[in-house]
């Protein structure tokens, strides 16, 4: 909101302010019905304190001109009796467009940004993202690749394709999941621009107005930018180190009317635990019982290091209850930006004509040149390739952290995937962990991020992908440092020692 | 029952499988002559060039190509389009580009920022249908405004955006689709005054602009933004490729964030790949040689198609004169409707896309749109004398008053 103060002025700032909405609403530039900015957002622009904000909102509110709306902020509800709209002249002098009142929610999900924001020293090693290594992309084989289709079928690639996606780029995947049980006789495959795609599909053909989707805590930010609107609600499921707690499932499905459930069955971000058998079972069951379709995200299971993959939820489906979703974005090659969606094929079809309203289709040299590794076994070779390194970075990391982290931290092998979790003491903040780490030129993501609600602040997500043994070496080496002065200013503020946490209980 | 198990949130049920797709599919046949499409023509895309584009930049940047990137987009790029619309009058910078997977991405994120269910979008009568498609699926309420020869009726539109207070308007300023009508000079200052009066943003969709082949070129709305309200979009679509699948917004600052947002949730980033190939692209080439060579082709194509129209359309029809773009629209005599002629054109191996899904509101069925750029000069002669005939044909069945002026499209 545009508004001018006077600092120098008599009149007090909360007046100034007043005095400028109350015109705003006047000459209906601000209309009944307009949302007002939050205190704290408007109180940011105008550089003043908050309590100034909440003076002038309150001395509107006494004029009858807005009034509170609970969760969804300060609306205005009357104009002043006095003026008609007092329309300005189509020329100077119209004051700028009000856009906090037109858009339809201010952007406090942008979970997935402030995250990617850790500005660092040159140095700087960093576990903070999970990212396939760019260093081991098979470049000369895609190259060869890209080649080969802009040869084969140049033009026909440039041109617009099929919503659903890149015929033989969707045979291939439909071969490979048949093979695995997931792609059944009346699914379809659906190929998106990732998996944050196929999510965002995914609600806007499933979830409405008012739905409530149940989510594990913690989980993928991503996932939250998606489903954590302001109309629907995000249930967080604790996640335990057999995967997503069903008891709690069943506790939240029992009472409340659940629309569907998103669970990261192998090697879940952030925790890396991945949900057993038996619970993969037992969660179906729950689904089936209760009616609730599950998004199984799939895109970190072909990351497993520590023997075959445990069957896919899909696979365990009978009932049509479970949408799969997977991408090629953590074997190798998330710039190309292409994921898909196996489901039953009346869903598909909708979510298909979703994607058509969104994008067309997804971008066909991406899938071509997808096939055309896939279909020489390259991408079965690089797979491999990048499951021997990760498994022995991830390995490498373990054995530093026994060698640098103090007793009371605890954190779990995972069998994939491309993170550890580290559960700190109590009492230590991750946050505060990683300015410290920062100047000592190393930085994580603090498990603040990837929680529903409260977070547990003394949890961080530790990815191992992008770095090479000596340097997780000495990453951790330097994180160790960081948590050792952390924890003894801790002490010396008379905290105390801190607790060691709960081994083999991290994840609650 | 996949329904009924699935629960299918409500605004998903409004969209259906759309008429039109299903006639797209009938028309790819390659036996038909079909004006029913908008594609662009294939041979004239540069597959050369951008296969030496991306083994470039594979070769050179291949980490950074394959790997995750921003959702802001491709610095370089960024400048590059900013640069170009520079060039076009628009104060834009750099950092108000968001680039995007193509231009329907663009409306559908104008679609999350804004559109709440029941908010009024103001549309011209008849508009692109995807945008009809794509922001009715936030449950727009489409409030509609006539054209004409000179793009939106303004004074219609003052009435409507007093009366609806809509969250948007949306307009296709050069060359409409499905029309090919041009917004005049002389009314684009006058528009974005309006949105500004009525403190509306105005969603400049402009795929096209640059497929001009007669005519003096005009600034984009943009370029008369004094309020900073114009959200601008456009494509690579039409002049490179739309299988790459990217465009871009021009974006006023105070939106700039919620769109990074909403494009971060809706798929992070549009192809790193396909980003810096269409850079190098642009560094290794002149786009503008390109985009003379393709004008010449499709304006050779459009003018074909107008001298067929004046040679074979029977009277009691009338076009549009487009200056650019893929399309023209055409009338039929109000008692013969555009579906019929599209069942009788089909079996004479001829395909149009009949006018009235175009409509948000009124649907009349007497109209037609007709795309001239993905057939050569000489199919499009045969194709216009073919529909001219079965027309005829039509006009003369339902007794039709045949033997009068012809009428303007619109």
């Amino acid at each position: 909101m545009n508004l001018h103060l006077d600092h120098d002025s008599h009149t007090p700032l909360y007046e100034q302010i007043a005095s400028q909405v109350r015109a705003l609403i006047a000459a209906d530039r601000i209309r009944v019905g307009d949302r007002l900015p939050p205190s704290r957002v408007l109180a940011g622009e105008l550089k003043v304190h908050r309590t100034t904000i909440s003076n002038a909102y309150a001395e509107l509110e006494a004029d009858g001109l807005i009034g509170p709306h609970v969760g969804r902020g300060t609306f205005v509800t009357a104009r002043p009796a006095a003026a008609e709209p007092a329309r300005a002249a189509p020329d100077a002098g119209l004051p700028p467009l009000f856009w906090e009142a037109l858009m339809v929610e201010e952007p406090h999900t942008d979970r997935l940004h402030e995250f990617h924001q850790y500005p660092s020293r040159p140095d700087t090693i960093s576990f903070a993202y999970a990212l396939p290594d760019s260093d081991m992309f098979p470049l000369e084989a895609i190259r060869r690749s890209v080649d080969r289709v802009f040869r084969k079928e140049g033009p026909s690639l440039l041109q617009l394709g099929e919503r659903l996606g890149y015929e033989p780029l969707r045979k291939y995947l439909a071969g490979r999941m048949r093979a695995s049980g997931i792609l059944r006789a009346d699914d379809e495959i659906l190929i998106t621009n990732g998996c944050q795609q196929s999510l965002d599909l995914i609600d806007r053909t499933l979830v409405a107005s008012g739905d409530a989707v149940a989510i594990e805590n913690p989980t993928y930010p991503g996932a939250l930018s998606v489903f954590l609107r302001k109309d629907t609600r995000v249930i967080g499921v604790p996640v335990s180190e057999r995967g997503v707690e069903i008891a709690a499932l069943e506790e939240v499905l029992a009472h409340q009317r659940v629309k569907l459930i998103y669970s990261v069955p192998n090697f879940q971000n952030p925790t890396g635990v991945t949900l057993q058998v038996a619970e993969r079972r037992r969660l179906i069951q729950l689904a089936r019982r209760y009616r609730v379709p599950i998004i199984e995200d799939d895109i970190y299971g072909d990351l497993h290091f520590d023997g075959p993959a445990l069957p896919p939820l899909k696979a365990l489906d009978q009932d049509g209850l479970v949408i799969y979703s997977s991408s090629i974005s953590k074997m190798g090659f998330p710039g190309l930006r292409i994921g898909w969606v196996v489901a039953p094929r009346p869903l598909v079809e909708r979510l298909s004509v979703r994607k058509q309203s969104c994008d067309l289709h997804a971008n066909l040299l991406a899938q071509a040149t997808i096939y055309e590794l896939a279909r020489q076994g390259l991408l079965e070779k690089h797979l491999k390739r990048i499951r021997k390194t990760y498994a022995e970075r991830r390995d490498a990391m373990l054995q530093a952290l026994e060698e640098h982290f103090p007793g009371e931290a605890c954190w779990r092998k995972p069998s994939g995937g491309m993170a550890i979790w580290v559960e700190l003491p109590d009492g230590i903040d991750a946050s505060a962990l990683l300015d410290v780490a920062k100047e000592g030129g190393v930085i994580f993501s603090p498990g603040a991020h990837f929680y529903v609600g409260p977070p547990r602040a003394n949890t961080m997500r530790l990815t191992f992908t992008t770095t090479g043994i000596p340097q997780i070496r000495e990453g951790v080496r330097r994180l160790g440092a960081a948590l050792k002065r952390i924890m003894k200013s801790h002490r010396a503020r008379g905290n105390g020692t801190p607790q060691p946490g709960r081994r083999n209980a991290a994840l609650v | 029952m996949a329904r009924d198990r699935l629960r299918l949130a409500r605004r998903t049920n409004r969209m259906g499988s759309s008429a039109v797709r299903e006639i797209l599919k009938v028309t790819e046949r390659p036996d038909i002559i079909s004006f029913a499409g908008g594609l662009p023509a294939m041979e004239l895309f540069p597959a050369a060039e951008l296969a030496r584009a991306t083994v470039e930049v594979l070769s050179r940047d291949g980490g950074p190509a394959l790997q995750y990137s921003t959702t802001e987009g491709f610095g370089p790029l960024r400048e590059w389009i900013a640069a170009r619309m520079q060039g076009k009058g628009c104060t834009v910078t750099p950092d108000e580009i968001l680039i995007t997977t193509a231009s329907q991405q663009g409306i559908d994120l104008a679609g999350k920022v804004f559109v709440d269910p029941g908010d009024a979008v103001l549309v011209e009568r008849p508009t692109y249908l995807a945008a009809l498609q794509t922001l009715g699926s936030f449950e727009a309420r489409f409030v509609t405004v006539g054209t004409d020869d000179d793009g939106m009726i303004l004074e219609e539109a003052e009435a409507v955006l007093a009366r609806e207070k809509p969250k948007l308007i949306y307009i296709v300023s050069n060359f409409s689709n499905p029309t090919g009508i041009t917004l005049s000079a002389g009314r684009r200052p006058k528009l974005v005054e309006l949105a500004a009066k009525f403190g509306v943003p105005l969603l400049e969709d402009d795929p096209y602009g640059d497929l001009r082949y007669r005519g003096q070129s005009i600034p984009p709305l943009k370029a008369f933004d004094r309020h900073d309200i114009v959200i601008y979009l456009s494509t690579f679509s039409k002049i490179l490729s739309p299988g790459l699948r990217l465009g871009w917004l021009a974006l006023p600052r105070e939106v700039y964030r919620n769109f990074v947002v909403a494009k971060q949730a809706t798929d992070l980033h549009s192809s790193t790949l396909t980003q810096r190939t269409v850079m190098q692209y642009l560094i290794d080439n002149s786009i503008d040689d390109h985009i003379a060579y393709i004008r010449r082709a499709y304006g050779a194509r459009c003018q074909t198609m107008l001298d067929g129209l004046e040679r074979y359309f029977p009277s009691g029809t009338g076009w549009t004169r487009p200056e650019g773009g893929l399309f023209l629209w055409a009338s039929l005599p109000e008692a013969l409707e555009a579906e019929v002629v599209f069942e009788a054109a089909l079996s004479s191996k001829v395909a149009i896309v009949p006018g009235a899904s175009f409509f948000a509101e009124g649907r009349p069925h007497h109209f037609m749109r007709l795309n001239f750029s993905n057939q050569p000069p000489d199919r499009i002669s045969e194709g216009i004398r073919k529909l001219g005939s079965v027309i005829e044909a039509e006009i003369s069945s339902i007794g039709s008053s045949g033997g009068r002026e012809r009428v303007p499209a619109l």
